[in-house]
């Protein structure tokens, strides 16, 4: 009797282990498979590199980033980049350091507007929502 | 007897597959976030070659420009901007992590001009960009190579 009851503690054991182990892996893989984390670091990189191309143009420019937005709060400053998103886990955050000339300086704010547009007047680099 | 040897072998099987089962969701974690740093990655050469762009083009940095008229030269080099102070006006590594930044180190080939350092290039050089370039001293315009040497990280 001993050993009945034993042996079916142990098999409850060894299924609810087996439960925990396969939904601990599902929900590792989930939360770093999401697509917005990808998309987040993605734009950020991207931004860095068309600040620092801006920034070689001898004259005014703008240029359009091709990539909806919508979801993302973007803010430029003189020495970073940062792109945020609401996501199931909280505000998360990804900047990028940028190096702009010694009297550039880097402003503005995006928030939800499906495109963005960065635009060089003079000496400074300003970040605004444009339209499609 | 054959009890306890059930209970003892089913303790063992169990803490080493505790385990196992612990390693091997931490390699499935590591495995997945390198992947997606490998398909975020931007090749160091794109950004430096996107950086290095602007020694040539603007006039904070290197390119010429016309006092009177305010033009700016594209690929023209001025030899009076030629020194670290207009470099370091031009572009600058963080005070604290600037080793981790891209570094470059700047030569006019076949000049007398001196070799120009960013504040944390330490020679060890990972690859060398090459522009022709005119130099312009005063009146006098001739042609040159712009050699960029290239430090990406210092590990």
């Amino acid at each position: 009797m001993v050993k009945k009851g034993a042996s079916i503690i142990l098999m409850i054991f060894e299924v609810l282990v087996v439960v925990i182990v396969a939904a601990l892996m599902i929900s590792a893989a989930k939360k770093f498979g999401q697509s917005d984390t990808i998309v987040r670091v993605t734009i950020a990189e991207d931004l860095a590199l068309m600040v620092n191309t801006l920034v070689s143009i001898p004259g005014d420019a703008i240029v359009k980033y091709p990539i909806n937005v919508s979801k993302y709060t973007i803010m430029l400053d003189t020495t970073f980049i940062e792109v945020k998103n609401e996501g199931e886990s909280g505000i998360t955050t990804e900047k990028r350091r940028i190096a702009l000339p010694e009297a550039y300086q880097g402003e503005g704010i995006v928030q939800l507007q499906e495109w963005l547009c960065l635009e060089k007047k003079g000496k400074t680099i300003i970040v605004r929502g444009c339209k499609a | 007897m054959t009890e306890v040897f059930d209970v003892a072998r089913k303790s063992i099987f169990w803490m080493i597959a505790a385990a196992l089962i612990a390693l091997m969701v931490m390699g499935l974690v590591f495995l997945i976030a390198d992947f997606r740093g490998s398909i975020t990655d931007v090749p160091g050469a794109t950004k430096a070659n996107l950086i290095a762009l602007r020694f040539t083009t603007i006039p904070d940095c290197f390119a010429y420009q016309d006092e009177k008229t305010g033009r700016v030269y594209v690929g023209t080099v001025d030899e009076a901007k030629w020194n670290t102070e207009q470099l370091n006006r031009c572009y600058s590594t963080g005070y604290q992590n600037g080793k981790n930044d891209i570094n470059f180190r700047l030569q006019l080939k076949d000049s007398p001009l001196p070799e120009l350092l960013t504040a944390h290039y330490f020679h060890l050089d990972d690859y060398t960009i090459e522009k022709s370039v005119l130099v312009r001293n005063g009146d006098e315009i001739r042609k040159g190579t712009l050699l960029i040497s290239v430090q990406e990280d210092v590990q």
